[in-house]
Protein backbone atom coordinates (compact mmCIF):
# COMPACT_ATOMS: atom_id res chain seq x y z
CA UNK A 1 0.00 0.00 0.00
CA UNK A 2 1.32 3.47 -0.90
CA UNK A 3 -0.06 5.09 2.21
CA UNK A 4 -0.82 3.64 5.65
CA UNK A 5 -4.54 3.26 6.33
CA UNK A 6 -6.02 3.91 9.76
CA UNK A 7 -9.42 3.17 11.21
CA UNK A 8 -10.41 6.37 13.01
CA UNK A 9 -14.07 5.74 13.81
CA UNK A 10 -16.45 2.80 14.30
CA UNK A 11 -20.17 2.59 14.96
CA UNK A 12 -23.10 0.24 14.65
CA UNK A 13 -26.75 -0.19 15.52
CA UNK A 14 -27.90 -3.02 17.76
CA UNK A 15 -28.57 -6.11 15.64
CA UNK A 16 -32.01 -7.71 15.71
CA UNK A 17 -34.09 -10.21 13.77
CA UNK A 18 -36.38 -7.29 12.95
CA UNK A 19 -36.07 -3.51 13.22
CA UNK A 20 -39.69 -2.98 12.20
CA UNK A 21 -39.46 0.64 13.41
CA UNK A 22 -36.58 1.58 11.09
CA UNK A 23 -35.95 1.69 7.33
CA UNK A 24 -32.55 0.75 5.90
CA UNK A 25 -31.51 4.39 5.34
CA UNK A 26 -32.38 5.10 9.00
CA UNK A 27 -30.30 2.14 10.21
CA UNK A 28 -27.41 3.33 8.02
CA UNK A 29 -27.73 6.86 9.41
CA UNK A 30 -27.67 5.66 13.02
CA UNK A 31 -24.47 3.68 12.46
CA UNK A 32 -22.88 6.62 10.61
CA UNK A 33 -23.80 9.02 13.40
CA UNK A 34 -22.27 6.61 15.94
CA UNK A 35 -19.05 6.28 13.90
CA UNK A 36 -18.73 10.06 13.41
CA UNK A 37 -19.24 10.51 17.15
CA UNK A 38 -16.62 7.86 17.87
CA UNK A 39 -14.11 9.62 15.59
CA UNK A 40 -14.93 13.11 16.83
CA UNK A 41 -15.73 13.88 13.19
CA UNK A 42 -18.41 15.78 11.33
CA UNK A 43 -20.05 14.48 8.16
CA UNK A 44 -18.20 17.14 6.17
CA UNK A 45 -14.93 15.38 7.07
CA UNK A 46 -15.96 12.46 4.84
CA UNK A 47 -14.57 12.64 1.30
CA UNK A 48 -16.10 9.48 -0.16
CA UNK A 49 -18.38 6.61 0.83
CA UNK A 50 -18.37 2.89 0.02
CA UNK A 51 -21.67 1.11 0.63
CA UNK A 52 -21.63 -2.49 1.75
CA UNK A 53 -25.09 -3.79 0.87
CA UNK A 54 -25.41 -7.39 -0.25
CA UNK A 55 -28.72 -8.35 -1.76
CA UNK A 56 -31.21 -6.14 -3.60
CA UNK A 57 -34.04 -8.32 -2.32
CA UNK A 58 -33.26 -7.57 1.33
CA UNK A 59 -33.53 -3.82 0.76
CA UNK A 60 -36.50 -4.28 -1.60
CA UNK A 61 -34.62 -1.98 -3.97
CA UNK A 62 -32.27 -2.59 -6.88
CA UNK A 63 -29.98 0.35 -6.06
CA UNK A 64 -30.26 0.80 -2.30
CA UNK A 65 -27.06 2.85 -2.02
CA UNK A 66 -28.70 5.61 -4.09
CA UNK A 67 -31.25 6.14 -1.37
CA UNK A 68 -28.76 6.23 1.47
CA UNK A 69 -26.08 8.51 0.01
CA UNK A 70 -28.20 11.62 -0.40
CA UNK A 71 -30.01 11.07 2.88
CA UNK A 72 -26.64 10.96 4.67
CA UNK A 73 -25.96 14.46 3.37
CA UNK A 74 -23.30 13.18 0.97
CA UNK A 75 -24.71 14.80 -2.17
CA UNK A 76 -22.04 15.83 -4.69
CA UNK A 77 -19.50 13.44 -3.14
CA UNK A 78 -18.55 10.04 -4.58
CA UNK A 79 -20.41 6.96 -3.40
CA UNK A 80 -20.23 3.41 -4.68
CA UNK A 81 -21.78 0.13 -3.65
CA UNK A 82 -19.98 -3.18 -3.32
CA UNK A 83 -21.88 -6.46 -3.34
CA UNK A 84 -20.04 -9.78 -3.07
CA UNK A 85 -22.29 -12.16 -1.16
CA UNK A 86 -21.01 -12.88 2.33
CA UNK A 87 -17.73 -11.15 1.47
CA UNK A 88 -19.58 -7.90 0.74
CA UNK A 89 -18.29 -6.25 3.92
CA UNK A 90 -14.73 -7.41 3.37
CA UNK A 91 -14.65 -6.28 -0.23
CA UNK A 92 -16.30 -2.94 0.67
CA UNK A 93 -13.63 -2.24 3.28
CA UNK A 94 -11.01 -3.29 0.72
CA UNK A 95 -12.46 -0.82 -1.82
CA UNK A 96 -12.30 1.97 0.77
CA UNK A 97 -8.71 1.01 1.62
CA UNK A 98 -7.75 1.35 -2.03
CA UNK A 99 -9.26 4.84 -2.14
CA UNK A 100 -7.20 5.90 0.88
CA UNK A 101 -3.96 3.98 0.18
CA UNK A 102 -3.82 5.24 -3.40
CA UNK A 103 -4.01 8.84 -2.23
CA UNK A 104 -7.32 9.39 -4.03
CA UNK A 105 -9.11 10.47 -0.84
CA UNK A 106 -8.02 11.34 2.71
CA UNK A 107 -11.08 10.11 4.64
CA UNK A 108 -13.39 7.37 3.38
CA UNK A 109 -16.38 5.86 5.14
CA UNK A 110 -17.70 2.31 4.73
CA UNK A 111 -21.41 1.93 5.48
CA UNK A 112 -22.78 -1.61 5.75
CA UNK A 113 -26.50 -2.14 6.13
CA UNK A 114 -29.03 -4.92 5.62
CA UNK A 115 -32.78 -5.17 6.19
CA UNK A 116 -33.23 -8.86 5.64
CA UNK A 117 -36.66 -9.39 7.17
CA UNK A 118 -38.39 -7.08 4.70
CA UNK A 119 -38.56 -10.29 2.67
CA UNK A 120 -41.86 -11.81 3.70
CA UNK A 121 -40.56 -15.10 5.06
CA UNK A 122 -37.39 -17.08 5.63
CA UNK A 123 -38.00 -19.30 2.60
CA UNK A 124 -38.13 -16.37 0.17
CA UNK A 125 -35.13 -14.87 1.99
CA UNK A 126 -33.05 -18.01 1.47
CA UNK A 127 -34.37 -18.31 -2.09
CA UNK A 128 -33.06 -14.82 -2.85
CA UNK A 129 -29.61 -15.98 -1.68
CA UNK A 130 -29.76 -19.05 -3.93
CA UNK A 131 -30.24 -16.71 -6.91
CA UNK A 132 -26.45 -16.40 -6.74
CA UNK A 133 -25.93 -20.08 -7.61
CA UNK A 134 -24.48 -21.08 -10.97
CA UNK A 135 -27.38 -20.37 -13.38
CA UNK A 136 -26.38 -22.93 -16.02
CA UNK A 137 -26.29 -26.16 -14.05
CA UNK A 138 -26.50 -25.86 -10.28
CA UNK A 139 -29.33 -23.42 -9.55
CA UNK A 140 -31.76 -25.83 -11.21
CA UNK A 141 -30.54 -28.59 -8.90
CA UNK A 142 -31.28 -26.62 -5.74
CA UNK A 143 -27.74 -25.53 -4.87
CA UNK A 144 -27.62 -23.59 -1.60
CA UNK A 145 -24.86 -22.08 0.55
CA UNK A 146 -25.71 -24.35 3.49
CA UNK A 147 -25.32 -27.41 1.27
CA UNK A 148 -21.87 -26.31 0.08
CA UNK A 149 -20.59 -25.70 3.60
CA UNK A 150 -22.25 -28.87 4.89
CA UNK A 151 -20.22 -30.88 2.37
CA UNK A 152 -16.95 -29.36 3.58
CA UNK A 153 -17.85 -30.17 7.18
CA UNK A 154 -18.73 -33.78 6.31
CA UNK A 155 -15.32 -34.12 4.64
CA UNK A 156 -13.66 -32.75 7.77
CA UNK A 157 -15.61 -35.20 9.95
CA UNK A 158 -14.62 -38.15 7.82
CA UNK A 159 -10.91 -37.27 7.69
CA UNK A 160 -10.22 -35.71 11.07
CA UNK A 161 -12.83 -37.12 13.44
CA UNK A 162 -14.72 -33.88 13.97
CA UNK A 163 -18.13 -34.68 15.44
CA UNK A 164 -21.54 -33.04 15.63
CA UNK A 165 -20.79 -32.49 19.34
CA UNK A 166 -17.73 -30.43 18.32
CA UNK A 167 -19.89 -28.37 16.01
CA UNK A 168 -22.30 -27.82 18.87
CA UNK A 169 -19.42 -26.61 21.07
CA UNK A 170 -18.84 -23.75 18.61
CA UNK A 171 -22.51 -22.77 18.98
CA UNK A 172 -22.29 -22.93 22.80
CA UNK A 173 -19.15 -20.73 22.66
CA UNK A 174 -20.44 -18.13 20.20
CA UNK A 175 -23.94 -17.73 21.62
CA UNK A 176 -22.30 -17.59 25.07
CA UNK A 177 -19.84 -14.91 23.90
CA UNK A 178 -22.81 -12.94 22.59
CA UNK A 179 -24.05 -12.62 26.18
CA UNK A 180 -21.16 -10.17 26.68
CA UNK A 181 -22.17 -8.10 23.66
CA UNK A 182 -25.07 -5.68 24.21
CA UNK A 183 -25.54 -5.27 20.43
CA UNK A 184 -25.80 -9.02 19.76
CA UNK A 185 -28.95 -10.57 18.36
CA UNK A 186 -28.76 -14.01 19.92
CA UNK A 187 -27.11 -14.08 23.36
CA UNK A 188 -28.04 -17.48 24.72
CA UNK A 189 -27.00 -20.07 27.22
CA UNK A 190 -27.32 -23.27 25.22
CA UNK A 191 -25.91 -26.75 25.78
CA UNK A 192 -24.44 -29.22 23.34
CA UNK A 193 -27.61 -31.28 23.80
CA UNK A 194 -29.82 -28.29 22.90
CA UNK A 195 -27.94 -27.91 19.61
CA UNK A 196 -28.06 -31.62 18.81
CA UNK A 197 -31.80 -31.73 19.47
CA UNK A 198 -32.60 -28.72 17.25
CA UNK A 199 -34.21 -29.50 13.86
CA UNK A 200 -31.99 -30.74 11.02
CA UNK A 201 -31.88 -28.34 8.05
CA UNK A 202 -29.10 -29.55 5.73
CA UNK A 203 -27.11 -32.54 6.93
CA UNK A 204 -25.13 -32.23 9.21
CA UNK A 205 -26.32 -28.71 10.06
CA UNK A 206 -29.10 -28.24 12.61
CA UNK A 207 -30.93 -24.95 12.89
CA UNK A 208 -28.72 -23.86 15.80
CA UNK A 209 -25.58 -24.59 13.75
CA UNK A 210 -26.65 -21.86 11.32
CA UNK A 211 -25.68 -18.21 11.29
CA UNK A 212 -28.31 -15.64 12.22
CA UNK A 213 -30.29 -13.54 9.82
CA UNK A 214 -30.13 -9.98 11.12
CA UNK A 215 -31.16 -6.41 10.49
CA UNK A 216 -28.74 -3.65 11.37
CA UNK A 217 -25.90 -1.45 10.18
CA UNK A 218 -22.20 -0.88 10.84
CA UNK A 219 -19.90 1.93 9.75
CA UNK A 220 -16.16 2.44 9.90
CA UNK A 221 -14.19 5.54 8.92
CA UNK A 222 -10.76 5.14 7.29
CA UNK A 223 -8.10 7.83 6.93
CA UNK A 224 -4.54 8.18 5.73
CA UNK A 225 -1.77 8.81 8.24
CA UNK A 226 -1.86 12.59 8.00
CA UNK A 227 -5.65 12.90 8.08
CA UNK A 228 -5.87 10.44 10.99
CA UNK A 229 -4.33 13.11 13.24
CA UNK A 230 -7.49 15.20 12.90
CA UNK A 231 -9.63 12.70 14.79
CA UNK A 232 -10.05 12.20 18.49
CA UNK A 233 -8.86 8.65 19.11
CA UNK A 234 -5.55 6.93 18.51
CA UNK A 235 -5.63 5.40 15.03
CA UNK A 236 -5.79 1.63 14.64
CA UNK A 237 -3.99 0.48 11.50
CA UNK A 238 -4.99 -1.95 8.79
CA UNK A 239 -1.58 -3.49 8.16
CA UNK A 240 -2.59 -6.54 6.15
CA UNK A 241 -5.17 -7.10 3.45
CA UNK A 242 -5.73 -10.20 1.37
CA UNK A 243 -8.54 -11.12 -0.98
CA UNK A 244 -9.04 -14.21 -3.12
CA UNK A 245 -11.79 -15.86 -5.13
CA UNK A 246 -12.48 -19.46 -6.16
CA UNK A 247 -14.92 -21.16 -8.49
CA UNK A 248 -18.40 -20.59 -7.12
CA UNK A 249 -19.66 -23.81 -8.66
CA UNK A 250 -19.98 -26.50 -6.05
CA UNK A 251 -19.12 -29.31 -8.45
CA UNK A 252 -16.27 -27.55 -10.20
CA UNK A 253 -13.38 -26.94 -7.86
CA UNK A 254 -9.72 -27.76 -8.21
CA UNK A 255 -8.86 -27.29 -4.56
CA UNK A 256 -5.11 -27.59 -4.12
CA UNK A 257 -3.63 -29.40 -1.13
CA UNK A 258 -5.47 -29.79 2.13
CA UNK A 259 -7.33 -26.51 2.30
CA UNK A 260 -11.12 -26.85 2.27
CA UNK A 261 -11.53 -23.10 1.72
CA UNK A 262 -8.59 -22.24 -0.60
CA UNK A 263 -9.80 -18.66 -1.11
CA UNK A 264 -9.76 -18.14 2.65
CA UNK A 265 -6.29 -19.62 2.90
CA UNK A 266 -5.00 -17.45 0.05
CA UNK A 267 -6.57 -14.29 1.51
CA UNK A 268 -5.11 -15.04 4.96
CA UNK A 269 -1.61 -15.75 3.63
CA UNK A 270 -1.66 -12.54 1.55
CA UNK A 271 -2.79 -10.50 4.56
CA UNK A 272 -0.15 -12.11 6.79
CA UNK A 273 2.56 -11.43 4.20
CA UNK A 274 1.62 -7.77 3.94
CA UNK A 275 1.53 -7.40 7.73
CA UNK A 276 4.70 -9.42 8.29
CA UNK A 277 2.89 -12.08 10.34
CA UNK A 278 4.95 -15.29 10.30
CA UNK A 279 3.61 -17.18 13.33
CA UNK A 280 -0.17 -16.72 13.49
CA UNK A 281 -0.77 -18.53 16.83
CA UNK A 282 1.47 -16.03 18.64
CA UNK A 283 0.80 -13.00 16.44
CA UNK A 284 -3.01 -13.10 16.18
CA UNK A 285 -4.52 -12.21 19.54
CA UNK A 286 -8.15 -12.19 18.50
CA UNK A 287 -10.23 -13.03 15.43
CA UNK A 288 -13.64 -11.97 14.20
CA UNK A 289 -14.23 -14.50 11.44
CA UNK A 290 -17.01 -15.86 9.28
CA UNK A 291 -18.69 -18.63 11.28
CA UNK A 292 -21.51 -18.99 8.75
CA UNK A 293 -22.04 -22.47 10.16
CA UNK A 294 -20.65 -23.97 13.35
CA UNK A 295 -18.37 -26.54 11.69
CA UNK A 296 -17.00 -23.84 9.38
CA UNK A 297 -15.32 -22.10 12.30
CA UNK A 298 -13.43 -25.31 13.15
CA UNK A 299 -12.09 -25.45 9.59
CA UNK A 300 -11.21 -21.73 9.67
CA UNK A 301 -8.80 -22.24 12.63
CA UNK A 302 -6.75 -24.35 10.22
CA UNK A 303 -7.09 -22.05 7.22
CA UNK A 304 -5.78 -19.12 9.31
CA UNK A 305 -2.82 -21.20 10.48
CA UNK A 306 -3.84 -20.96 14.13
CA UNK A 307 -3.22 -24.73 14.13
CA UNK A 308 -2.18 -27.40 11.63
CA UNK A 309 -4.37 -29.26 9.13
CA UNK A 310 -6.79 -31.54 10.92
CA UNK A 311 -6.03 -29.96 14.29
CA UNK A 312 -8.95 -27.51 14.30
CA UNK A 313 -11.08 -29.81 16.38
CA UNK A 314 -8.35 -30.09 19.04
CA UNK A 315 -7.84 -26.32 18.96
CA UNK A 316 -11.54 -26.06 19.83
CA UNK A 317 -11.65 -28.88 22.41
CA UNK A 318 -8.58 -27.46 24.19
CA UNK A 319 -10.44 -24.18 24.65
CA UNK A 320 -7.91 -22.17 22.66
CA UNK A 321 -10.68 -20.33 20.76
CA UNK A 322 -12.60 -19.58 23.97
CA UNK A 323 -12.56 -16.32 25.88
CA UNK A 324 -9.49 -16.83 28.07
CA UNK A 325 -7.93 -19.15 25.48
CA UNK A 326 -4.74 -18.48 23.51
CA UNK A 327 -6.54 -17.07 20.44
CA UNK A 328 -10.15 -16.14 21.22
CA UNK A 329 -12.30 -16.39 18.10
CA UNK A 330 -15.49 -14.36 17.74
CA UNK A 331 -15.73 -12.65 21.15
CA UNK A 332 -18.65 -10.66 19.70
CA UNK A 333 -20.60 -13.87 19.21
CA UNK A 334 -19.74 -14.01 15.51
CA UNK A 335 -22.41 -14.78 12.94
CA UNK A 336 -23.98 -17.48 15.11
CA UNK A 337 -24.44 -15.45 18.30
CA UNK A 338 -23.78 -11.83 17.39
CA UNK A 339 -25.28 -10.84 14.08
CA UNK A 340 -25.37 -11.56 10.39
CA UNK A 341 -26.79 -8.50 8.68
CA UNK A 342 -24.82 -9.60 5.64
CA UNK A 343 -23.59 -6.29 4.20
CA UNK A 344 -22.91 -5.00 7.71
CA UNK A 345 -21.07 -8.14 8.88
CA UNK A 346 -17.64 -7.64 7.32
CA UNK A 347 -17.66 -3.99 8.42
CA UNK A 348 -18.78 -4.87 11.95
CA UNK A 349 -16.00 -7.47 12.24
CA UNK A 350 -13.37 -4.78 11.61
CA UNK A 351 -15.12 -2.46 14.08
CA UNK A 352 -15.05 -5.20 16.73
CA UNK A 353 -11.31 -5.90 16.27
CA UNK A 354 -10.68 -2.14 16.48
CA UNK A 355 -12.59 -2.04 19.79
CA UNK A 356 -10.55 -4.97 21.08
CA UNK A 357 -7.29 -3.17 20.21
CA UNK A 358 -8.50 0.06 21.79
CA UNK A 359 -9.54 -1.81 24.94
CA UNK A 360 -13.15 -0.67 24.45
CA UNK A 361 -14.82 -4.07 24.09
CA UNK A 362 -16.41 -4.05 27.54
CA UNK A 363 -17.36 -7.46 28.91
CA UNK A 364 -16.12 -9.19 25.76
CA UNK A 365 -12.66 -7.57 25.99
CA UNK A 366 -9.73 -9.92 25.39
CA UNK A 367 -6.71 -8.81 27.45
CA UNK A 368 -3.63 -7.27 25.81
CA UNK A 369 -4.77 -7.26 22.19
CA UNK A 370 -2.44 -5.44 19.83
CA UNK A 371 -3.20 -7.42 16.67
CA UNK A 372 -6.26 -9.22 15.32
CA UNK A 373 -7.84 -10.50 12.14
CA UNK A 374 -11.23 -9.87 10.57
CA UNK A 375 -12.43 -12.11 7.75
CA UNK A 376 -15.57 -12.51 5.70
CA UNK A 377 -16.42 -14.84 2.83
CA UNK A 378 -19.18 -15.48 0.33
CA UNK A 379 -20.37 -17.74 -2.46
CA UNK A 380 -20.50 -21.50 -2.31
CA UNK A 381 -17.99 -22.93 0.19
CA UNK A 382 -16.08 -19.70 0.75
CA UNK A 383 -15.63 -18.87 -2.92
CA UNK A 384 -14.84 -15.24 -2.05
CA UNK A 385 -12.77 -14.29 0.97
CA UNK A 386 -11.24 -11.12 2.36
CA UNK A 387 -8.92 -11.08 5.39
CA UNK A 388 -7.61 -8.05 7.27
CA UNK A 389 -4.83 -7.80 9.82
CA UNK A 390 -5.61 -4.94 12.18
CA UNK A 391 -3.00 -3.54 14.61
CA UNK A 392 -2.78 -0.95 17.35
CA UNK B 1 -41.93 -13.09 -19.12
CA UNK B 2 -44.02 -12.47 -22.14
CA UNK B 3 -46.78 -14.68 -20.80
CA UNK B 4 -48.32 -15.44 -17.43
CA UNK B 5 -47.72 -19.19 -17.32
CA UNK B 6 -45.79 -20.50 -14.35
CA UNK B 7 -42.29 -21.11 -15.75
CA UNK B 8 -41.80 -24.10 -13.47
CA UNK B 9 -44.24 -26.04 -15.62
CA UNK B 10 -43.03 -24.77 -18.98
CA UNK B 11 -40.63 -27.11 -20.80
CA UNK B 12 -37.35 -25.70 -22.04
CA UNK B 13 -37.38 -24.52 -25.63
CA UNK B 14 -34.95 -24.90 -28.48
CA UNK B 15 -34.85 -21.70 -30.47
CA UNK B 16 -32.66 -21.45 -33.57
CA UNK B 17 -30.74 -24.45 -32.25
CA UNK B 18 -30.13 -22.93 -28.81
CA UNK B 19 -31.74 -23.87 -25.51
CA UNK B 20 -33.69 -21.12 -23.75
CA UNK B 21 -34.58 -21.91 -20.16
CA UNK B 22 -37.79 -20.55 -18.60
CA UNK B 23 -37.50 -19.11 -15.12
CA UNK B 24 -39.05 -16.54 -12.85
CA UNK B 25 -37.69 -14.91 -9.71
CA UNK B 26 -40.57 -14.35 -7.33
CA UNK B 27 -40.00 -12.99 -3.85
CA UNK B 28 -42.72 -11.77 -1.51
CA UNK B 29 -42.21 -8.80 0.81
CA UNK B 30 -43.58 -7.21 3.91
CA UNK B 31 -41.30 -4.20 3.61
CA UNK B 32 -41.40 -2.07 6.75
CA UNK B 33 -41.97 1.65 6.30
CA UNK B 34 -40.37 1.96 9.73
CA UNK B 35 -40.04 5.48 11.09
CA UNK B 36 -41.95 6.76 8.04
CA UNK B 37 -45.11 4.83 8.96
CA UNK B 38 -46.93 7.85 10.36
CA UNK B 39 -46.87 9.49 6.91
CA UNK B 40 -49.12 6.73 5.55
CA UNK B 41 -51.25 6.39 8.69
CA UNK B 42 -52.03 10.13 8.76
CA UNK B 43 -53.17 10.06 5.13
CA UNK B 44 -55.37 7.03 5.71
CA UNK B 45 -56.90 7.99 9.04
CA UNK B 46 -56.84 11.81 9.10
CA UNK B 47 -56.33 12.86 5.48
CA UNK B 48 -53.33 14.88 6.65
CA UNK B 49 -50.14 15.32 4.63
CA UNK B 50 -47.12 15.21 6.92
CA UNK B 51 -43.52 16.34 6.52
CA UNK B 52 -40.69 16.43 9.03
CA UNK B 53 -38.88 19.50 10.31
CA UNK B 54 -35.37 19.92 11.67
CA UNK B 55 -35.49 21.55 15.10
CA UNK B 56 -32.06 23.06 14.54
CA UNK B 57 -32.01 24.56 11.03
CA UNK B 58 -35.75 24.62 10.34
CA UNK B 59 -35.55 22.68 7.06
CA UNK B 60 -38.75 20.83 6.28
CA UNK B 61 -38.32 17.49 4.57
CA UNK B 62 -41.00 16.28 2.21
CA UNK B 63 -40.88 13.36 1.55
CA UNK B 64 -40.54 13.07 5.31
CA UNK B 65 -37.10 12.18 6.71
CA UNK B 66 -36.54 11.31 10.35
CA UNK B 67 -33.18 13.11 10.55
CA UNK B 68 -31.71 16.27 9.07
CA UNK B 69 -28.91 15.45 6.65
CA UNK B 70 -27.19 18.75 7.38
CA UNK B 71 -27.47 18.88 11.19
CA UNK B 72 -27.49 15.12 11.93
CA UNK B 73 -30.27 15.47 14.50
CA UNK B 74 -33.72 13.89 14.56
CA UNK B 75 -36.55 15.81 12.89
CA UNK B 76 -40.12 16.26 14.12
CA UNK B 77 -43.42 15.66 12.32
CA UNK B 78 -45.20 18.72 10.94
CA UNK B 79 -48.42 18.94 8.95
CA UNK B 80 -47.96 20.28 5.43
CA UNK B 81 -50.40 22.85 4.14
CA UNK B 82 -51.63 20.52 1.42
CA UNK B 83 -50.93 23.16 -1.21
CA UNK B 84 -48.03 23.14 -3.61
CA UNK B 85 -47.01 24.39 -7.00
CA UNK B 86 -46.50 22.05 -9.93
CA UNK B 87 -43.33 23.28 -11.55
CA UNK B 88 -43.16 20.77 -14.36
CA UNK B 89 -45.01 17.62 -15.31
CA UNK B 90 -44.82 14.85 -17.82
CA UNK B 91 -47.28 12.19 -18.90
CA UNK B 92 -46.18 8.57 -19.08
CA UNK B 93 -47.65 7.04 -22.23
CA UNK B 94 -46.19 3.55 -21.93
CA UNK B 95 -46.14 1.90 -18.56
CA UNK B 96 -44.52 -1.17 -17.12
CA UNK B 97 -46.69 -4.23 -16.65
CA UNK B 98 -47.10 -3.92 -12.90
CA UNK B 99 -47.99 -0.25 -13.02
CA UNK B 100 -50.43 -0.78 -15.84
CA UNK B 101 -52.19 -3.56 -13.96
CA UNK B 102 -52.58 -1.40 -10.89
CA UNK B 103 -53.81 1.57 -12.87
CA UNK B 104 -56.35 -0.29 -14.99
CA UNK B 105 -58.93 -0.20 -12.25
CA UNK B 106 -58.84 3.58 -11.93
CA UNK B 107 -57.73 5.15 -15.16
CA UNK B 108 -56.28 4.40 -18.54
CA UNK B 109 -52.90 6.02 -18.20
CA UNK B 110 -50.64 7.06 -15.36
CA UNK B 111 -49.94 10.71 -14.90
CA UNK B 112 -47.04 11.49 -12.65
CA UNK B 113 -46.52 15.05 -11.64
CA UNK B 114 -43.08 16.13 -10.69
CA UNK B 115 -40.35 16.47 -9.88
CA UNK B 116 -41.61 17.00 -6.36
CA UNK B 117 -39.90 19.66 -4.32
CA UNK B 118 -37.86 17.71 -1.78
CA UNK B 119 -37.03 20.42 0.70
CA UNK B 120 -39.18 23.42 1.39
CA UNK B 121 -38.38 26.41 3.46
CA UNK B 122 -41.36 27.39 5.56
Amino acid sequence: MNDRVAVVGVGNTPFKARHIDKTFPRLAYESVKAALGDAGAAKDDIDSVVYSIYNDFFEHCAMPDLHVHYQLGMARKPGVRITCGGATGGYAVRAAITEVASGLHDVVMVVGVEKVADVANVFDMVKSITFAADPFFEAQLGASPAGSYGGAILWHMEHYGTTVEDMARVVVKNKGNAMNNPDAQSPMEVTVQDVLKSPMIVHPLKILDHCLSSEGAATIILANEKAAERFSKDPVWITGLGAANESARQAERDDPGESLFPAVRASALAAYKMAGVTDPPSAIHVGEVYDSFSGVEIILYEEFGLCGWGEGVHFLRDGRADMGGSNPVNPSGGLIGGEHAIGATGVYQVAEVVRQIRGEAGARQVPNVTRGIAQSMGGARGAYSVTFVVEG
Amino acid sequence: MADDRDPRFVPIKVQDGFVVMPDRWKVDFWASMGELSRFFIEIKENARLMGMKCPRCGSVYFWPRSWCHDCYVDTKWVEMSGKGKVTVFGQVEVSLNDIRKRCRSSRGACTWRGPATRRLSE
